[in-house]
This record gives C-alpha cells, structure tokens and sequence, in this order.
C-alpha cells in the first residue's frame, strides 16, 4: 500500500534519511523505533509530504507521490491521517469544531452530516461531553485523542503516528494507546513512531529499527525484541528495555 | 467673569466634539484600510514570491523611515496630479481624502509588521495539521492562522489605532479641522490658547482611554479559548 525506495533527506547538519526503502502493507502495523534524531519523524513525514525527500521515490496504491503537485499531495493526505506528538489541534475552535472543520472545508460535506461524524467519533473515544469546549480546557490525553478522532472523521485508509503518548503524562499514556488499540483491532493500517515497547509488542506486526537516518534492522516484534541481530539495536533496546 | 468661564463653555464643548468627530472618522476608516493593506502586505513578506517580498520591504521601510507628515504633504499635493478631476473638488474633500490616504497607507505599513509577527507567531504545527488533513495553503492561512494571528495582534493593532487618532492631528496643517485645529480656532477667538488646548487634550483623552478600556473588554472575550 506504501513504497519507498530509496529515499534520501538532508538537513543543514545532517543526513537524517540515508537510502531507506520500507513496504508497509493494507492492515499491517509497523512500529517505527531508534534513538533520538535516527530519522524516524522525517521518514513519517515525507510519507505524507511535510518533507519533500531530496532523492528516491514513495508510491502510495501504486501512486507515484509527485511532491510538487500541491493538488495530487492534498489528495494523498486526505486519506492519510496524520497524529502530532504536540497534538497540534485549533486553539481557537470547539473540540467538535476541531473534527468538523475539514469535513466542511475539504469534504465538502454539509453541517448536519459534518456534525453527526464528529459527535460518533467524540462518542468512540469517550469524549462526546466535551463537544463544545475548547481544546484549553482537555487533559494532554483528551487531547490527543480528540487529535485521533479529528484524523479518523477523514475516514482515512492509514494513520500516520508521530510519537503520540511522548508528550503525555504517564498517567495519560493508557488512554490514547487504547484508543490505538482498537484502532489497529479494527483493521487500520498504522505505522506509529514510538517508544512505548510494551505496545510495539502487543500490537505490531512489525517493528523497525532506525539509527542514523538508516534501517538498521526490521522483523517481528518477537525478533526485534527477543534477538536482534545488530549490535546497534541491542544497544538501544538495553536502554529503553 | 473670568476667563475660564468665558472659555469653558457647552458652546465651545460642543464645537471640539463636532471637530473630534472628523479627528475619529479620519482615525477609523485608516485603521480599517490599513489593516486591509496590512494583511495584504503581511501575505506578501512571507510570500514565497521574491518580488512580492521585495516590494512590500520597500513599501514598510519608506513609510516607517520617512515622517507622516511629509507623506501627508506628498499625498495631498500628488492627488491632485494623480487623479483627473481632483482640483475641482471642495477643498474639506480634497483634505480629507489626502488625509485618509495618507494615513491609511502610513497604517497599512505599521499593521503589516504587526500582522507579519503575529502569522510568524503562530506554530508552524498549526500549517501542518491543516496540510496533514489536506487542507490548501489559503484554507490554513484564512481558517486557521488568521483568526489565531488576529487574535494575538488585538493590542498592538488597539494601540496603533490610538497612535492614529492622535496623529490625525497632523492631517490639520493640511488643512483639516479636526480637535487640534479646532482648539486653535477657539483660541484665536478669545486670544488663549492654553485653556482650549487643555479641553482639547481632555477630549483626546477620554477617547483613547475609552478605546483602550473597550479593547481590554474585547481581548477577554477573544480569551475564551485560552
Ligand atoms: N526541519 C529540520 N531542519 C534541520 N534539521 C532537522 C529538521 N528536522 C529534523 N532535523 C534533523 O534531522 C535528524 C532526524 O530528525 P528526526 O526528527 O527525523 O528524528 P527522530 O528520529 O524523529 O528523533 P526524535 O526521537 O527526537 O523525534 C535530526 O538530527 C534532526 O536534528
Ligand atoms: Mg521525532
């Protein structure tokens, strides 16, 4: 469902994707890992082109992503949902606001309808009481999920998780991984960047290891886990193990 | 009676207040057409267009570095030239479109920094949670930053509306009778210009004291989301 090949991304200071090539499949759930600055955001982001890659190719469905195509770029993302590690939801609209505003502006669907979607998914999460504050008054974990539901009211084909629960709390964590939970129960293709191995174990498929803008090494969680093969990925895991 | 009495009068109240009108009105149409060119010329300094970014630097620069009054005199002596028909007007119109001009194009470079700062201000997590839901760049900017900038440039934009009807006062030594002229043709009238000055400045003050205490009621409404 997803391609990379070969993708290259340069900052000023750094090569933070250095020949990467990764298959993500429909339904799959791959959990993306490595120390801090291995490249792991900017891989996630030049999926859905907050990055443009400086080399190699990403096909989405057999899609050619053609990132100076603003037109094609706005379309991939509708159906990729896209959760922050800072949540980034609108300050200055209603948490139903929030889910509704891009089923108004971009799916062009009518209030009635825009509303009704907004408030299921508010139900989903456990958070319908909350329609009409402002995001000011939610915990960081009400947050994030209501982050979740705004990316799920696109009724997008695969989610897109930049270290949700780093920001959080710990007591906050549980809340937004169930809610990823039932998500991946549910069938969503995921591809979440995070340290929370407890659920890269639970949940994945697949987990990925990343250092220094490179795939070290990718497998079952069981594999990763239990016997990784490189000395870099022992390493880390000894660390957050 | 006494010269206080002689020159503080409901009459003469009245007057100033008539000529404080013309001190507001000039004062609001600039600040509202200064912000409608400020967002423009704002849009244009993050543009990514080199020309459009050049053109609004110039612009911010030559009105920042250069006196208002100077730029009042250059409008009210270049209209005319500029525009056919323009001489035929009556006098009060021709001073008070060089004035609204002057002073709204003199707003319009204040307000565009003000704007600019307040977009920049905006986290850029703001743009990518709009993109990420595929939302185009004038969507984000109109439904998602503007209203957060706006929000955020509230004060500085009530402040320099104040700086606006204080400067209004400049618009009179092209020839418009606002609250500082009005003060002087009083004072010409009684031979004291000490005492309707101060009745000038208290009607300035009352005004810009009473905006400000509006603008705080306002901020905290716009509050309710923080
Ligand atoms: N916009 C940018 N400009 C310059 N350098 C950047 C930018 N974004 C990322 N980098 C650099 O690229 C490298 C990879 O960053 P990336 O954010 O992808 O790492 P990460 O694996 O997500 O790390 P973390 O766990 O800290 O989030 C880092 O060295 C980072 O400093
Ligand atoms: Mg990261």
């Amino acid at each position: 469902m997803i391609k990379l090949c070969n993708i290259y991304k340069q900052f000023p200071n750094v090569q933070a994707l250095d020949d990467v090539s990764l298959q993500i499949n429909e339904k799959e759930i791959v959990c993306l890992i490595g120390p801090s600055g291995s490249g792991k955001s900017t891989l996630l982001r030049c999926i859905n082109g907050l990055e443009i890659p400086d080399k190699g190719q990403v096909f989405i469905e057999d899609e050619l992503v053609d990132y100076k195509n603003e037109k094609q770029l706005r379309a991939l993302r509708q159906e990729m949902g896209f959760v922050f590690q800072q949540f980034n939801l609108f300050p200055h609209k209603k948490v139903v606001e929030n889910i509704t505003l891009a089923l108004l502006e971009v799916l062009k669907k009518d209030e009635e309808s825009a509303n009704s979607i907004a408030l299921k998914l508010l139900d989903r999460i456990g958070l319908k009481d909350k329609a009409n504050e402002y995001p000011s008054k939610l915990s960081g974990g009400q947050k994030q999920r209501v982050a979740i539901a705004r990316a799920l009211a696109m009724n997008p084909k695969i989610m897109l998780f930049d270290e949700p629960t780093s920001a959080l709390d710990p007591e906050m964590v549980k809340e937004v991984l169930t809610v990823m939970k039932e998500l991946a129960h549910e069938g969503m293709t995921m591809i979440v960047v995070t340290h929370e191995i407890g659920f890269a174990k639970e949940v994945s498929n697949r987990v990925i290891f990343m250092d220094e803008g490179k795939i070290i090494e990718s497998g079952s969680p069981n594999v990763i886990f239990n016997e990784p093969k490189h000395e870099r990925t022992k390493t880390f895991l000894s660390k957050v193990l | 009676m006494s010269i206080f009495a002689k020159i503080i009068t409901v009459e003469n109240f009245i007057y100033l207040i008539d000529c404080a009108k013309n001190s507001l009105i000039l004062a609001i149409i600039s600040v509202i057409l200064g912000l409608f060119i400020g967002t423009i010329v704002a849009a244009c300094k993050i543009s990514k267009i080199r020309i459009l970014r050049y053109l609004a630097n110039i612009y911010v620069e030559f009105i920042r570095g250069t006196p208002m009054l100077l730029q009042l005199l250059i409008f009210f002596f270049g209209l005319p030239q500029l525009i056919p028909n323009y001489a035929s007007l009556s006098f009060s119109t021709q001073v008070f479109i060089a004035g609204v001009v002057g002073m709204s194009i003199n707003s319009g470079a204040y307000s565009a920094e003000l704007i600019r700062s307040g977009i920049q201000s905006i986290e850029a997590g703001q743009w990518e949670a709009g993109k990420s839901l595929g939302m185009s760049y004038f969507k984000i900017m109109r439904l998602i930053i503007l209203p957060q900038a706006f929000k955020r440039v509230i004060p500085p934009m009530v402040s320099e509306f104040i700086v606006l009807i204080k400067d209004s006062s400049l618009v009179s030594s092209i020839g418009a009778t606002e609250l500082l002229k009005g003060s002087q043709i009083i004072g010409s009238r009684y031979y004291n210009y000490i005492i309707p000055l101060f009745m000038a400045a208290c009607i300035y003050l009352i005004i810009t004291l009473t905006i400000s205490y509006f603008a705080k009621k306002l901020e905290k409404r716009f509050q309710i989301y923080d």
